[in-house]
This record gives structure tokens, sequence and C-alpha cells, in this order.
């Protein structure tokens, strides 16, 4: 039951994941931080579908650094950033960006443009280096990287985020015709109920002792 | 060499300044590729080429304005700002200014070899470390990043705004609000000003149309300065509030209403008005000042529709008190958890203390103080009492998928007259003590969870206890599981949980029974409520068992929550 995992056969499609890694320090260079990657986590076929009817994917990535030493671990330091990712119908290409990187938040780097969505899978599958640097040699520590995929609508987004926060908070603009906030606020909740929805990921690295 | 001016009026006089996409391409390849060249020095920002100065080679700036009266021996180019060449100024090389001006005041005096390129349209642009990179057309993303990240920004915006109130209840159904949201900044405090004026519709009272079926919340917000940043706060109001929110989670009690006709909150009216001072630090840690002069109204349950009705049917709104009151209450907030959604780490406390004076004029029933037949009721009069809240909660992560997690809430009355039923307490039930039934310690048992004095407590069996303690210890292990199911492969995250809680509630007054204590006296423990379970979360469903302890013939509970226990 819950804890047993049932392998798929030859061929199994893969599993969406974020992954953490450790780089192994090789003096005299300097420590870096923890590889942060997303592994197909746009391969699905809801999300593709919403991307290609117009809704911008958001990769929101969440990473920490904990002690391990002592009886509680304690949370030294963290790092946020995104990934937008959007599918332009006239060139028919998939584009994406990251932003807030290393804390900078209106500097924005752009991924690149792709003819395919596999090649936008495998360029949000490359490493990201995390400047998340043990501060101390010798002890303990572990890093946690949790990821938030949505989907959000592109023009809506903030009745979006009013329904996120309050179950059914549509808002209009004073320019809007009011009547419309009603047939806005369903089709964000069709959004959630079809697999618009958050999908959460989470990634922990073993302990190591930082060098 | 003379200088000559090349002006692009074809292109400035029939689109924006903003549109880039007028430029000619080769003028903005060229723009860029000067910029860009390994050689050339780059600025942004104000640059002033002094009378003195003689740079070689190019000179690229972006953003300028530009001030030459010194000598540059390659190009020079200025994108999205104006140049100036005044007397003495000398470019050996040619001039290109994209999305500005060019004048120069030194007339004859001022040399510029090569051609003289203006063109008035701004250049749309990003940098990509030193590279300057040109959205030639409107990039999708960044300008759609850029609404996103500054959205919450917004200085300004007029909204109206429909919203529900988070939950559904037996008194109201479900509240509607409705309104006018305006915001504005105020740079002059780095701040802001919100004024929201909100009518609250009430679907249950919907088809009768009369007073009770109308609300209102207006309030005004103004907010200054940073780290800590002091916050103003006025509202006025009619609306259905309730006694203990500090138990389930608002979406929780609304799902209970919905799907169960389970309420696990009592309610009444208050109109009135209040004002607040608030210094916030860091967004999670605040102290709040508030005054409020506010009326109180019991208001009775009406028949909204569920789901899946019980045989029972709704429990009764109790009969709360009736009356004026003026409230001053002091708020602390404290949060050092790592995250308000994944949690692992820290402290969260929340303190209120509160002072309430005025008069009631009708008491709601009460509990009769010995095994009586009928509740009483209080003759109406004056009350002023103290009361304090506080609910403390530490979060340790022992491992890097393990935590233990613990929680104390103290509560209750410090002086003054007895506590109006509105700033009453209970413990029990789903949120608090799930091995038990919600305000109840057992049929035969003193009513240690709401203080009620069974079988003659009042209808809907309000909360009635004037202090209480709880305390609520948890150990939580995460897991990764993975399965096939219907040919598709569904992994996901969840976690283990061993829980147990403890708590009771009591009366204030000369030493009776098992419900009464003095003052300074602390109940014996064996008096207390006790249970443990465990339970499985995949997150945001709790699926949870819980027995009680204290109570062994109490039988097994089965809880789901849609949030953390705590």
């Amino acid at each position: 039951m819950l804890g047993a995992v049932l392998g798929g056969g030859a061929g199994a499609q893969s599993v969406p994941r974020v992954e953490i890694s450790v780089p192994q320090v090789v003096p005299p260079d300097p420590p870096a931080g923890p590889q942060v990657r997303g592994v197909d986590v746009l391969a699905n076929g809801t999300i593709r579908d919403l991307m290609r009817s117009g809704f911008p994917a958001r990769l929101h990535y969440h990473a920490e650094l904990w002690t391990a030493s002592g009886v509680f671990n304690t949370l030294e330091s963290s790092r946020d950033w995104d990934i937008i990712a959007r599918y332009d119908p006239l060139t028919k290409h998939f584009r994406a960006a990251r932003v807030n990187p290393e804390n900078a938040p209106e500097r924005v780097e752009m991924l690149g443009d792709f003819d395919h969505a596999t090649a936008l899978d495998s360029t949000l599958a490359d490493p990201y280096v995390v400047p998340l640097i043990p501060r101390e040699r010798s002890r303990r520590y572990y890093y946690v990287v949790a990821l938030d995929v949505d989907v959000v609508s592109l023009s809506d987004l903030d009745e979006v985020e009013r329904w996120l926060r309050g179950e059914l908070r549509p808002a209009v603009r004073g320019q809007r015709n009011p009547g419309g906030v009603v047939g806005r606020g369903i089709r964000t909740l069709f959004l959630r109920l079809i697999g618009a929805e958050k999908r959460h990921y989470e990634a922990r690295t073993k302990i190591f002792r930082s060098g | 060499m003379k200088v000559y001016w090349v002006l692009a009026l074809g292109w400035a006089a029939s689109v924006s300044a903003q549109d880039s996409s007028a430029l000619p391409r080769e003028v903005i390849d060229e723009a860029v590729t000067r910029y860009n060249a390994p050689a050339a020095l780059r600025a942004v920002g104000r640059l002033t080429v002094a009378a003195d100065q003689d740079i070689k080679g190019d000179v690229a700036v972006i953003d300028g304005p530009v001030t030459v009266a010194g000598h540059v021996g390659g190009r020079l180019t200025v994108i999205n700002g104006d140049l100036q060449l005044i007397a003495g100024a000398t470019v050996d090389s040619g001039v290109l200014v994209v999305g500005g001006t060019l004048a120069a005041p030194g007339g004859d005096s001022v040399r510029v070899g090569g051609a003289a390129l203006v063109f008035a349209q701004k250049l749309r642009y990003h940098l990509e470390g030193e590279r300057l990179v040109v959205s030639t057309e409107t990039d999708p993303i960044k300008n759609w990043w850029t609404r996103w990240l500054h959205r919450r920004d917004r200085p300004n915006y007029t909204d109206i705004t429909l919203t529900s109130a988070h939950t559904y209840n037996r008194v109201e159904g479900l509240p509607i609000f409705v309104g006018p949201s305006i915001r504005r900044a105020l740079p002059w405090t780095n701040g802001s000003l919100s004024v929201d004026a909100l009518g609250i519709v009430r679907t249950e009272n919907f088809a009768e149309w009369n007073k009770q079926t109308f609300g209102y919340r207006f309030g005004a917000d103004m907010r200054g300065g940073e780290d800590p940043r002091l916050t103003l706060a006025l509202r006025a109001y009619d609306e259905v509030a309730p006694v203990e929110n500090w138990q389930l989670g608002d979406g929780e009690v609304g799902l209970a209403s919905f799907f169960f006709r389970r309420d696990y909150r009592d309610y009444f009216e208050r109109q009135g008005a209040s004002g607040a001072v608030s210094v916030v630090n860091d967004a999670r840690t605040s102290l709040t000042l508030s005054l409020a002069d506010e009326h109180w109204y019991p208001r009775a349950e009406r028949n909204p529709f569920a789901l899946i009705p019980t045989d029972d049917g709704w429990r009764p709104n109790p009969t709360l008190d009736d009356g004026n009151l003026r409230l001053v209450a002091l708020t602390a907030r404290i949060d050092t958890r790592n995250s308000e959604t994944d949690i692992w780490s820290g402290w969260y406390a929340i303190a209120n203390l509160e002072y309430g004076n005025g008069h009631i004029s009708h008491f709601g029933a009460r509990s009769p103080p010995e095994a009586a037949l009928i509740p009483v009721t209080p003759v109406p009069g004056d009350v002023n009492y103290t009361r304090l809240f506080l609910d403390l909660r530490r979060y340790n992560r022992l491992a890097p998928n393990a935590q233990f997690n613990v929680r104390a809430v103290i509560a209750g009355w410090l002086a003054g007259d007895p506590l109006p039923l509105e700033r009453r307490f209970s413990v029990g039930g789903p949120g608090t003590i799930p091995g038990f039934d919600f305000r109840s310690a057992g049929d035969d048992a003193p009513d240690v969870a709401s203080c009620s004095a069974v079988p003659a407590a009042p209808a809907g069996r309000p909360a009635e206890c004037e202090r209480i303690i709880l305390g609520q210890a948890e150990y939580r292990t995460a897991f990764h599981f993975g399965l096939r199911m219907f040919g598709r492969r569904i992994e996901n995250d969840g976690a283990w949980v061993v829980f147990t809680d403890a708590g009771r509630g009591w009366l204030v007054g000369p030493r009776l029974g098992a419900l009464q204590y003095p003052a300074s006296t602390f109940p014996n423990l064996r008096t207390f409520m006790t249970d443990a379970g465990l339970g499985v979360t995949i997150d945001p469903i709790g699926v949870y068992v819980a027995k009680a302890l204290s109570r062994p013939e109490e039988r097994p509970h089965f809880v789901i929550r849609v949030r953390r226990t705590f």
C-alpha cells in the first residue's frame, strides 16, 4: 500500500520530479552550491495542452540549507526563484525565462526559445547551481528543495490569485463589465478542476559534511 | 567638417516613441553592435565627457543623458537618452542617438566626423549580464513577468470586489462580500492607503430580504515605513462573527457545515467601529493596539442547505449575550517558522490581551452552578473583564524527514466580572482533542470540555469555560510513495503522524464540584481529557484516528482534516 513502489514495465514514462545534488568539492576550487533540476515537470499532457491554449506555466523553486548538528536541525539559509514557460501560438515556439535568480527581483534571464516541448524539457532539466553554500566547515548539512508547478491564465492572473487566496474571490478592474466576474471566476475554478492546480515536488539530499 | 543631421521623420511621425518595432532593423542592429563591441566604453545612466577628457575608442551609453565637451576618438552611441555636444566637443567617427535627441549649442566649435544619426523612437531592450539584448517585438514572457512581479506592488487601483467570507455556516449560509476597493500609493510614507466599502449579503436570508439579510464592512488602512512598517486601520461593520475561531480553519468549518450539517462554531452579530495601530516587522512579527465600540446581538440558526443532512438537524446557535461593549486589545504575533506552508522549524506565537467594559442588556442562558434542572440567566448589568489568549507553538526538525512539534494554548479570565459568553472557551473535538466528541468529555462525566451542566446545558451547548489549557504534541515522519493506477504512474509525498493531546476547561469562582476553581488554583492533572492517535497526511488532506486515554470507554474517533492540525 502506501510506501510501496510498484515499478512499471519497459518504456515506462519518466516521473516528474525535482532533483537536488551536492557537488563534490575538489580543492583548490571553492565550494559550490547544490545543483537543482526539474525533470519532466512540464511533460504532462494536461499542462502541455493548457500551455498551447495560452496559459503560462510557472515553476517556483524554494531551496533550503539545513544544519544537521545537535538535537534539532536548523535552517541556515534559503533561496527562491521562478521559471516561467509560455507557448507562443504565432511562432509555435516555447519560451522560458528564469526570474529572481540570486535574490535579484528585477533580473530576468532568458533561457531560450524552443521549437519543441522536448527541447524545453531538456533545458528545464539542466542543472542550476543555487548559491547556497554552507558557512562553516566540517559541519553536517543537507539541502531541501521544493518545486511548485502551476499553470495560470495570463489575463486573469489577479483573479486567479484571489481565488486561490479566498476560494471564491474574483476581482474586476473598474473598466470591465462586472457581469464578467462570475464568468471569470467559474473559468478559474475550471482551471483548478481540470488539473491546472499547483503540483508540488520535493527532494532532499543525504546529510553531508561541508568541506 | 560640418555636422549634419539625419532625422527619421517618417517613423517618428507615425508611431509611438515607445514602439521600437518602428525603428529600422539596421539601426537596431547597429546600436546593439556598437554597445556590445568588446572595445567599447559602456556606461549606464548619466555620462559627462569633460573638456579636458580624451577618450580613445568607441563610447556607448544607455539611459543617458550624455554631455560631451571633450574628445571621443571613436563612435559615440546613445541609447534611450539625450546627447548634448557643447563648445569644443569632438567625435571622430560619428554619432548615433536612438530614443533621444541631439543638441549642439556649441555651434561651429563642435566637430563630428562621419554621420550623425538621430532616431526618436525608444529601443526596447534588456541586459543579460553586460550584454544588451533587444526585444524587437513584444516579449510576452518578460513583459508578462514584469506585470506579474509588480502586480502586488501596483501602487494604484480601483477594483470591485466580489468574494465569499471563506466559510459556510448555519447562521448566514454563505455570506458574500461585494463592493469597491481602492488603493493609492503614498510615496511620502513609502506606503499606501486602501479603502474598502463592502456590503454583506447572506444567502440564507436572501429569500426573506430583511435587515438580517445584509451587513457591511467598511475599512481604511494606511501603511507606511519599511521594516518596521506602521499600519493604521479604521473599521465600521455590521457582521456575524464566531465566538471561537482558533480550533478549526474557516475552510474546514465551512466544509463540515456544507457536507455534513455539522457547524463547529457559535456565532453572534456585532455592529460597531474600531481603530487599530500596528507595528509590523518583516511581515511576520507584529504588535497591534486596537480600540472598538460594539453592540453584540444574539443570532439564531437558520436552515441552510447541507449535502448529507443529519437526522438531528442543525445544532442550535446558542443565545449569547446582548449588550454594548468597549474593547481595548493588545495583540502580539511572532513567527519564525521556516515557511508558512511547509513548516519544519521555528516558533509561532500569538498573544491577545483584551479588556472589555460595557453594559449587557440581556444575558444569554448559562448552565446552573449546581446540578439544577434549568439554565440560569443573570440579570442585566454592567460588566468589565480582562481576558488573555495565548497560542504558543514550537516546530523542531529532528532529521531531514522527521519533526517533533508541540503546542500550548492557555486562555481565560484574568480579572473583573465573569466573561461574556462571546468571550468564553471550550476544548474537545476534531480541532483540539479529537479522541472526544465535539465539546463533550463523556455523557456521564463532568463537562470539562465546555463547562456546561449536563443535562441542563443551554440550547446549543455553548462554550462556557472561563479558562482553558491545551497541550498538543506530534511526531511526523515524511515518506515518498509511488504506485501505478489506471495506466499512470503516481508519485507523491506524505507523512505519518503520531500525536497526543491533553486539556480541559473550567470556571473561575469558589470551588464547586469538578468545574469551578478559585482564580489561583489549577485543576488536578488527573481531571484532564487526554487522547492519542495516529494518522497519515497527503497534503492538504489528513486522515486520523484518535482514542481517548482518560476515558477508555469512549469509542475511537475518525477525523479528516484539510490542513495541518497545528
